[in-house]
């Protein structure tokens, strides 16, 4: 599966701009980006329901940029999973298989066997609107198999159930996609959702492809502020001057390299990587400040922190519990230290 | 996944026919579609405009007609009659049917299946039956005569009553949606102010129904305005439009007044369905997703004031129905009053009007079966996007147009459109294939806004994750599409059927004496002042219709009980 240059445009709005994607035989990417920066759309265009205006969509070896979604290969799984409501799930999943002529013998073993390997064989004979929403994720996933597809497409294809349901059927998802072996493309807006399944994620933004790289590679070595920020949590202080290894970013003077000549540039660190209390003590880049609000998370407190050298600058520090001997108050002083390794300079807006 | 293999072999087997069917469904079908739609409709209404501008030798007229029509004595008094008995027949329309519609949904009236019921008996009869039950009150031999205090029935009292009758149900239908659609949550707001009844109903409900008063006022001003049968029947001397047309047509062959007047009854026709278009989006408006609809208390007072009312009503619908009833069974009225069957023995004879009501079960048939399967086509071609923009919408406007068109200049277009000489398609003129399809035009749209309003609401997303099984659009709707329309089909069927049973107006320009249809019949025998036998034949024909709309809401019921994937639990 090769993406090279793919655009499309709605009249004057370009709703996905100049996208490069590779995904290789039986990986797993994500595809991931705010609501409206043209995930679907990219989603749609791979899947043949909509034509790109420029650029070339490759599959195995054939170029389908032209092709209708009738002449590519492909299984899908919708946000709303768009199961057939008047079929059981044994016709949903045979629904591809009788649309190709396939003898009825030979659907019935089929279906047989992927209801077996998404465990709803008990559930064959029931209308979709008689299981749970996590059952009838399970039926579209089927049905997307059912085909032999060279690529398994998946639109949002958790966001409708609920938290705990998703986290486990995330899990699921992923040892099926290895089981089975097909490359799967997944559009999300859930960060966490993209990084539990994922080989690869695509960020994307404005209809654009901000970065590309494993979940480790670009939640730590983000392009830019944007890809930071949508991953995490992050303090952002703005750069006002830079001189060597030292800049100082909104009144904090810090250790740091690479600063120089980035164009709009900020010095980034995430929440968690921030030290606070005794761990501070003696510390590069140690600063005074007071707590100005604290949240309790349970396992995680969340400080904000306010450095008396520049009492504008709030800095947001997240600390495990256990390693507090008391959750400190509003208007405690509590020192911070920010250690130059987790120190990021992005530039971006 | 042994099988891996051999489904994907099979899956490549017919993939070309798969993609030649579906070029052919997304890109041909609509286009045929609409072609046919637009030679039912919108050409014989455009050869219909043509000949209004026209002389009869063929040479460009300008608006000659139009002041011949003007300056012609006695002709251009019908104009006036028509708008001024169609407003008052309105309103009184407006003011019988909204507090029965009212009690229908906001009192806990009781009886109200039965009074729905008798309601809606006159949708089921041609427009003449209760114009005969007048007769046989109020007319010069009429029971009731003195009641009218020596006003005369025949004429503008006639036409009022008459019309009143035959609307109320049609406006009862369009007030009962907009009342039965109203946000409960306004009115605990007001309660929690300290609101009243009274005050309740004008700040809230009456406001709230305003649209659906004016698109109910607009319906039925066309409706009585474009009607055929009650002035017909008890217009007497007073000219109206639509029996002016009809003079004008068979009567001296004028055809090109008999344009210029169909122009007259279908320019207000037209706008009055702006109104009504523009009506029912600011209705649809006033309604949020998360409204909670209203659950009427109990309130002794109201409810039973609203019941003696809403009795009151039904009684005289009852009553005029049955009256008609009474004098189709009559030996010899008014002088022998004893009970025959000999009216209903020459409907079922081998005679002219045996095989009037066996054309007329014909027409309804096929107006049903082909209205069906058309209106399935076209109202899936919109709903499911199936074609390119542009001839869909193309379908859908073409659908729109035949509810603004009075069935009396529908069927003069279809004369001047289908029997043109140059018209290639002239020997279907005269047959009942012509009829047929003139029928299934006159009643198109709401047809094909039900098979639309059903279709849309499944997920697009079906659609698409079918066509990524490798299935045509054909096999999608035939494997999900048609079990989902099936019980609206039903539906679909019996409005056909019995709008086709029971109308005239669309009709009359176009039979022959092989073709005449049983409520044709019925005007006919009316101005041969043969009431009994009229009576029995509307009569039966209203059983019929009856008949069919049972049969209707029972398949429906039991279709739907058969498809269990509608229950919740297996």
């Amino acid at each position: 599966m090769r993406i090279k240059n793919l655009s499309k445009r709605y009249g004057r709005t370009t709703v996905v701009d100049a996208v490069d994607l590779d995904a290789a035989a039986s990986r797993f990417v994500c595809v991931l980006g705010p609501s409206g920066c043209g995930k679907t759309t990219l989603l749609r265009l791979i899947a043949g329901f909509e034509t790109a205006d420029a650029g070339t969509i490759h599959q195995g070896g054939r170029d389908v940029t032209r092709f209708g979604p009738e002449s590519r290969d492909f299984g899908i799984v919708f946000q709303s999973y768009a199961l057939f409501p008047n079929r059981t799930v044994s016709d949903n999943v045979g629904f591809g298989l009788e649309a190709t002529g396939v003898a009825r013998a030979a659907r019935a073993s089929r279906v047989t066997e992927l209801l077996a390997l998404v465990g709803l064989a008990d559930h064959a004979a029931k209308y979709p609107n008689q299981i749970s929403g996590g059952q009838q994720q399970r039926v579209a996933l089927a049905r997307a198999l059912a085909l032999s597809p060279g690529l398994l497409l998946l639109d949002e294809p958790l966001s409708a159930l609920d938290a705990n349901v998703r986290a486990h059927l995330r899990t699921e998802l992923q040892a099926l996609q290895r089981r089975v072996g097909v490359t799967a493309i997944m559009v999300t807006h859930d960060r966490e959702e993209a990084f539990s399944v994922a080989d690869q994620v695509v960020i994307m933004n404005k209809g654009r492809v901000e970065q590309t790289g494993t979940p480790e590679n670009v939640y730590h070595r983000p392009a830019n502020l944007f890809v930071a920020r949508l991953l995490g949590g992050c303090n952002a202080l703005a750069i006002d001057r830079a001189d060597g290894a030292m800049a100082v970013a909104q009144g904090l003077t810090l250790q740091v390299a690479g600063a120089h000549g980035v164009a709009k540039a900020h010095v980034c660190i995430r929440p968690g990587a921030v030290l606070v209390g005794p761990e501070a003590d003696g510390a590069p880049n140690r600063f005074a400040a007071r707590v100005a609000a604290t949240t309790f998370l349970g396992d995680i407190v969340r400080l904000l922190l306010q450095p008396d050298d520049s009492p504008r600058t709030i800095i947001e520090a997240e600390v495990l519990r256990s390693r507090l001997d008391r959750v400190p108050q509003t208007g405690d002083p509590l020192g911070f230290a920010l250690p130059a390794r987790h120190l990021m300079v992005l530039g971006g807006d | 996944m042994t099988d891996l293999g051999a489904s994907q072999t099979l899956s490549s087997h017919g993939r070309l026919g798969r993609v030649v069917s579906t070029r052919l469904t997304r890109q041909v079908l609509p286009l045929l579609a609409a072609a046919l739609l637009a030679l039912a409709t919108i050409l014989p209404i455009g050869a219909l405009l043509i000949r209004s501008l026209y002389n009869r030798d063929g040479t460009f007229a300008g608006f000659d007609n139009f002041v011949r029509y003007a300056t012609e004595p006695g002709l251009a008094v019908a104009a006036w009659n028509s708008v001024m008995l169609s407003g008052l027949a309105s309103l009184l329309t407006i003011l019988i049917a909204y507090p029965v519609a009212y009690a229908f949904h906001r009192s806990c009236m009781p009886f109200k299946g039965a009074i729905r019921v008798i309601m809606m008996l006159p949708l089921l009869a041609p427009s003449m039956l209760p114009s005969i039950g007048l007769i046989y009150l109020f007319g010069t031999q009429g029971v009731l005569k003195s009641w009218l205090l020596g006003a005369e029935l025949y004429g503008p009292v006639g036409i009022i009553l008459g019309s009143v009758l035959y609307a109320v149900p049609h406006a009862l239908l369009i007030l009962s949606a907009g009342l039965a659609g109203s946000d409960a949550r306004l009115y605990e707001a007001a309660r929690a102010l300290r609101a009243g009844p009274w005050r309740q109903f004008f700040a809230i409900t009456l406001p709230f129904s305003r649209y659906a008063i004016i698109s109910a006022a607009s319906v039925v001003f066309v409706l009585v305005f474009t009607d055929f049968g009650v002035p017909t029947v008890v217009g007497g001397s007073t000219n109206m439009l639509a029996t002016d047309i009809y003079k004008l047509v068979i009567g001296r062959f004028d055809f090109e007044l008999g344009a210029v007047v169909g122009v007259l009854l279908l320019a207000p026709a037209v706008a009055a369905y702006g109104i009504d278009v523009l009506a029912r989006r600011a209705q649809r408006s006033t309604l949020s997703g998360k409204s909670v609809p209203v659950t009427p208390q109990p309130l002794a007072v109201r409810d039973w004031t609203l019941a003696a009312f809403a009795a009151l009503v039904s009684l005289a619908v009852l009553g005029v129905i049955g009256m008609a009833v009474f004098g189709s069974l009559v030996k010899f009225w008014p002088y022998n009053l004893s009970i025959d069957f000999k009216n209903y023995a020459g409907v079922f004879a081998d005679g002219d009007d045996g095989r009037a009501l066996l054309a007329s079960l014909w027409l309804a048939g096929f107006t049903a079966l082909f209205g069906a399967l058309f209106a399935a086509l076209t109202g899936w071609l919109v709903a499911r996007k199936v074609g390119a923009v542009v001839p869909t919408q193309l379908v859908q406007g073409l659908a729109m147009l035949p509810v603004a068109v009075p069935g009396l200049v529908l069927g003069l277009g279809y004369i001047f459109f289908f029997n043109a000489p140059a018209n290639p398609l002239n020997p279907v003129f005269g047959t009942l294939m012509l009829m047929v399809i003139c029928s299934i035009a006159h009643f198109y749209t709401v047809p094909h806004l039900m098979v639309v309003g059903t279709l849309m609401r499944t997920d697009p997303e079906i659609d698409l994750a079918a066509r990524a099984l490798q299935s045509t659009p054909a096999g999608t709707a035939r494997r999900i599409h048609l079990p989902m329309l099936l019980p609206t089909l039903i539906d679909v069927f019996g409005y056909f059927f019995v709008n086709a049973m029971t109308t005239v107006s669309a009709l009359i320009f176009l039979f022959t004496a092989s073709t005449r249809v049983g409520a044709i019949a019925v005007v006919n025998l009316l101005e041969g002042s043969r009431y009994g036998q009229a009576a029995a034949l509307a009569v039966v024909i209203m059983l019929i219709s009856m008949v069919a709309t049972g049969l209707q809401l029972a398949l429906r019921t039991y279709v739907l009980r058969r498809q269990s994937w509608r229950q919740k639990t297996g």
